[in-house]
Order: structure tokens, then sequence, then C-alpha cells
């Protein structure tokens, strides 16, 4: 579960919004979207991100906040939007929650997919002739276990390539096997 | 409403407060709060942080630093804004005046306003500079246990993804090691260790579309704000 959810840093940094963005002055935009875009090319540069999916969340956060910065500029060269301004600013906040809101319903699913292993693990023990509690402690080990795989092979050198393919595999039914 | 909701999302809760029915809410006053609550509830936090330190309590005493540390990413973006609008004044045709942008009962030319426009300097200093320049010094105290020698390890080992999951497994026996490197885990745990100064890059990030551009570019940004 929170494998998947983004850091705070990253939540609160996709929720940046302009206030009236159907207000902006067009070299203010164009400024923000030329900082955007190198800041892009400089997070794909540098790689800062432990996990894949942090480095997706960033990157989308900041190509959200192109695109907003990108449709203010559009409404500004055509002044006879007078009166469907605040409908612009609501489509364009819009905008820029579905980053977050999209990642926050994939949280939520997740959760939903435990919730229901959970449920399921309990009602199949308890459908055994079990005491209905879920003893994970044989999960534990097996977890542990493989940790202490990965350990050894990443302090012995044990290379890369194998290192990330057991770590690929831990998730799968193939990979708990190994 | 929208106003009400972009206060949620951009963490503005003194712009949600009714303060206008008890004192008189004009710039320079929410100027004063939203810069000096903030300034308050951080010395009340270090002073609680010291206090837990010298009672030998270092596990609450990193807590209540990493609280700290949250506290000054929130309010940076806001009070940068707050402080940068300050200097964008607006001059009109015909000698009619020198007005503040953000509010045009505030003459540019009074006392108040000179005073008021000081005190944002001063506040560049504390916050805009101040809290990037507290993060660096922070991180930088501590590089050689929050980047153990990722490149180097990578070198040896002969691949990016082991060098970086060595890496990763020394600087956690360093956390456990020194417990004070865990209160700034918020500032580099989601990076690669050779990456430890990016949270700096990233609010450099925000602070240049947030009030930056308020600055560099008087007289274009007089009907948008960037939170």
């Amino acid at each position: 579960m929170e494998e998947r959810m983004p850091p705070t840093q990253l939540l609160v940094a996709s929720l940046i919004i302009p206030r009236s963005p159907s207000h902006p002055s067009p070299r203010f935009v164009h400024r923000s979207i030329i900082i955007s875009i190198n800041f892009l090319r400089f997070s794909a540069e540098r790689k800062p991100f432990i996990k894949d999916y942090h480095a997706l969340f960033n990157e989308l956060a900041n190509w959200q906040l192109f695109y907003t910065l990108l449709a203010s500029l559009m409404v500004k060269v055509d002044m006879r939007l007078d009166k469907s301004d605040s409908v612009w600013d609501i489509t364009m906040v819009s905008i820029q929650l579905t980053t977050p809101a999209i990642f926050s319903l994939m949280a939520a699913m997740k959760a939903k997919q435990v919730v229901h292993k959970a449920m399921t693990m309990r009602s199949g023990i308890s459908g055994k002739g079990g005491n209905g509690r879920i003893d994970d402690d044989d999960e534990d080990d097996e977890f542990f276990q493989q940790e202490n795989i990965i350990h050894s092979k990443a302090m012995g050198g044990g290379g890369g390539v194998e290192l990330l393919e057991i770590r690929k595999g831990m998730g799968t039914e193939e990979g708990k096997n190994k | 409403m929208m106003n009400f909701f972009g206060a949620i999302v951009n963490l503005d809760f003194l712009g949600l407060m009714p303060l206008g029915c008890v004192m008189n809410k004009n710039f320079h006053h929410q100027l004063l709060m939203q810069t000096l609550l903030p300034l308050v509830t951080g010395i009340l936090m270090i002073t609680l942080y010291f206090t837990f330190k010298r009672a030998g309590n270092v596990q609450r005493a990193n807590s209540t630093f990493g609280w700290f540390l949250f506290m000054t990413f929130l309010v940076l973006p806001n009070v940068s804004t707050k402080i940068f609008t300050t200097l964008a004044c607006r001059e009109f045709d015909q000698g009619y005046g020198k007005f503040l942008k953000a509010d045009y009962s505030i003459d540019c030319t009074s006392t108040e306003h000179l005073l008021s426009s000081i005190y944002a300097v001063i506040c560049i200093f504390i916050y805009p500079i101040g809290i990037p320049a507290m993060y660096y010094v922070l991180l930088k105290k501590k590089k050689s246990k929050i980047d153990p020698g990722q490149t180097r390890m990578s070198k040896e080992l002969g691949s990016a993804k082991a060098g970086l999951a060595k890496a990763l497994e020394v600087r956690e026996d360093n956390e456990e090691e020194d417990p004070a490197l865990l209160s700034l885990s918020f500032l580099y745990s989601n990076y690669t260790p050779k990456n430890w100064y990016f949270e700096i890059v990233e609010t450099s990030r925000k602070l240049m579309l947030t009030g930056g551009l308020l600055v560099l570019g008087p007289g274009t940004a007089s009907q948008i704000v960037m939170r």
C-alpha cells in the first residue's frame, strides 16, 4: 500500500494551481512554461526518484502544470472570452486536480484489493475449521527469507540483474516458489 | 467558492479565517500575520526540539524536528508569494500615483508601505532564501551518511541498480546508527542517495513558479497569483 502512495511532497506539489488561470499575463505564463520545461528536462536527466512510481507521478504533475499554463496562454489570446472566464477557471483547476485524483483512486483500489484478499484469507481459514484469525507468521517468514537472499546477493556483489529479477519476482507466485 | 477551494488546496488556512470581522484586514496586516505565525510556530518547535534533546528523549526530539521541516515545506510557497507581492506596485498615468497591485487602497509612496517593504525584504532572507539555505546546510552536514557513494558502488558492482540497492542499504544502516539523520529523512528519503540535494531543486522550482516571477517581471503579473 505504502509502495503505491506518492510522497507528501509530490502530492502537495501536484496541487499547485493558478488561482485565476484565465487571467494570465502572457509574459508571466511564457516564463512559467520555460521554467516547467527546464525542470522537466532536468528531472528526466537526473532521475532522482528511487521508485519508478514516484518518478511517473512527478512527471505527470509537471506535465499537467505545463498544459495548464499552455491553456492559460491560449485563453489569453482570445479576448472575447470575458463571460466564460469562470468556466475556464474551473476547467483548468479540474485539469490540475486530475493527477492527484487518479492516483488517489488507484491507491483506494489497491486498498480495496488488500482488504478483499484479507477477507478471502479469513473466510478460507474459517472454512477449514480455524479460529477465524489470520496467522501471517508463515508469510512473514517467507518475506524475510526472500529479503535475506536479496541482501546477501547485494552485499556479495551477486550482480544487479539477478537482484532485480528476484525483487521483480517477489510479488508473483513464481517468485514465491523460487 | 473558487477562492475557498483555492485556499484549501493551497494550504492558505489564514485566507479562510474571517479575520476581517475582528481586525482591519488590509494587505499589510495579512503580510504580518502570514509571516509571523509560521515564525513563532517554528521558534516554539525548535525550543521544544532542544528541550526534548536535553532531556535525552532523542526520538521525540527527532520527531519534532521532522514536523518543523514539514511545516516549513507547507508554508514556504504561500508566504513567499505574499512577501514578493508586497514589492509589486503599479504606477498610474498622469501622476495619479503608485499603488500596490494586490491592494489598490495602499499607496506605495506612504511611510507605512515603505516600512512594510523593508520588513518584506528582511522576510525574503528568512523565507525564500533562508529555508532552502537551511535545507542545504542540514543536508550538506550529513551528506556522507545520506550518500555513502552511490556512483562509486555502481562502478564497483558493475550495475547502476545494484549500486543503488547497496547505497540505500548503507544509508539505512547509517540511519540506525545516527537517529538525528532520520529527522531529516523528509528531505531526502524519496530521492536516490546521489541526488541528496533534490528537495532544494524542487523547492526552487516552486518558488520560481510562485513568487519569484512577481519580482522578475514587475508589471506583468497583475492578474495572476501563482500559489
